[in-house]
């Protein structure tokens, strides 16, 4: 556990080669965990996707890099995927039909495959070393998909999607 | 002494088991349209074949079936009609549309006049 934090202590030997004396100070370093996210290029904004026809029910709708992020910290890091809530809130003509927050799924922008997203599980996303918000690694972009097949009626649906960044 | 040491030392374990997290949020929306797919499994033409006179008083309606796929999101229903009444290849003659039945249900000619199965 002392190894996580960094403490560097730095003695400074002083010699006048006028006077001859000698006068040392101590120069104590604390460097303290420091971990930090943000969205970037607008993806903090709402992220719509449309699915207007019966391909897109059929085979899902993507949206790529809908959300971009990076990551600065001293920290070997992590970043999870979570939803706000189990299922989309709704907004149409029928009674609320629950559809869950496991019709989005998500992947990091090249990687062969989808998670789904929920609510109980957190999803790993990313992982990484130290390093500021713009070294390699420390940016994550991320496609999303809506497979929902024809089970969910025509309306409005929307959910919180939450990245949390946390040490390894 | 020995007290201000474990002070000390309780101070530094607590800073070190602190947790640094970072958690940011956005919001998506989807957009569901009404969607349908309907597909005709087989396109290939029905041909009811009468060869002699009991034939002809024969109910024939066995004689073809047709596989509709349907997707949907939403409560459907599907309507047959025809298109015009049944045309002799030769000659100037017709048999109406109403011979044919389709689930039952007696075909007219016309989108207006289409019933559903």
């Amino acid at each position: 556990m002392l190894g996580k934090v960094t403490s560097i202590l730095l003695v400074l030997l002083a010699v006048s080669e006028l006077t001859m004396g000698q006068s040392p100070h101590d120069v104590t370093i604390d460097i303290a965990n420091t971990l930090d996210m943000k969205f970037v290029n607008g993806t903090s904004a709402i992220q719509n996707i449309a699915l207007t026809s019966s391909t897109d029910l059929g085979d899902g709708k993507e949206k790529a890099n809908a959300a971009q992020l990076q990551v600065r910290t001293n920290l070997n890091w992590k970043l999870m995927v979570s939803a706000g809530f189990p299922i989309f809130s709704y907004f149409g003509s029928v009674v609320n039909p629950n559809m869950p927050a496991s019709v989005l799924t998500f992947r990091k922008s090249g990687a062969a495959t989808y998670s789904a997203l929920s609510y109980d599980t957190p999803v790993e996303l990313a992982t990484g070393s130290p390093g500021d918000y713009t070294d390699t690694g420390h940016e994550i972009n991320v496609d999303y998909l809506v497979d929902s097949g024809y089970d969910y009626p025509a309306g409005l649906y929307f959910i919180n999607v939450f990245y949390t960044a946390s040490e390894q | 002494m020995k007290k201000s040491l474990l002070t000390i030392a309780f101070a530094f374990v607590g800073f070190a088991g602190f947790s640094q997290t970072a958690v940011g949020s956005h919001q998506v929306n989807i957009t569901i349209s009404e969607a349908t797919d309907v597909t005709l499994a087989n396109t290939s033409s029905v041909d009811f074949s009468y060869a002699d006179a009991d034939a002809i008083d024969a109910d024939a309606a066995t004689q073809a079936t047709k596989t509709i796929d349907i997707k949907a999101n939403y409560d459907w229903e599907l309507n047959a009609y025809v298109d015009a009444a049944f045309a002799h290849a030769s000659t100037l003659s017709t048999i109406p549309a109403s011979v044919l039945s389709v689930n039952g249900q007696t075909m007219a000619v016309g989108a207006a006049n289409a019933v559903a199965i």
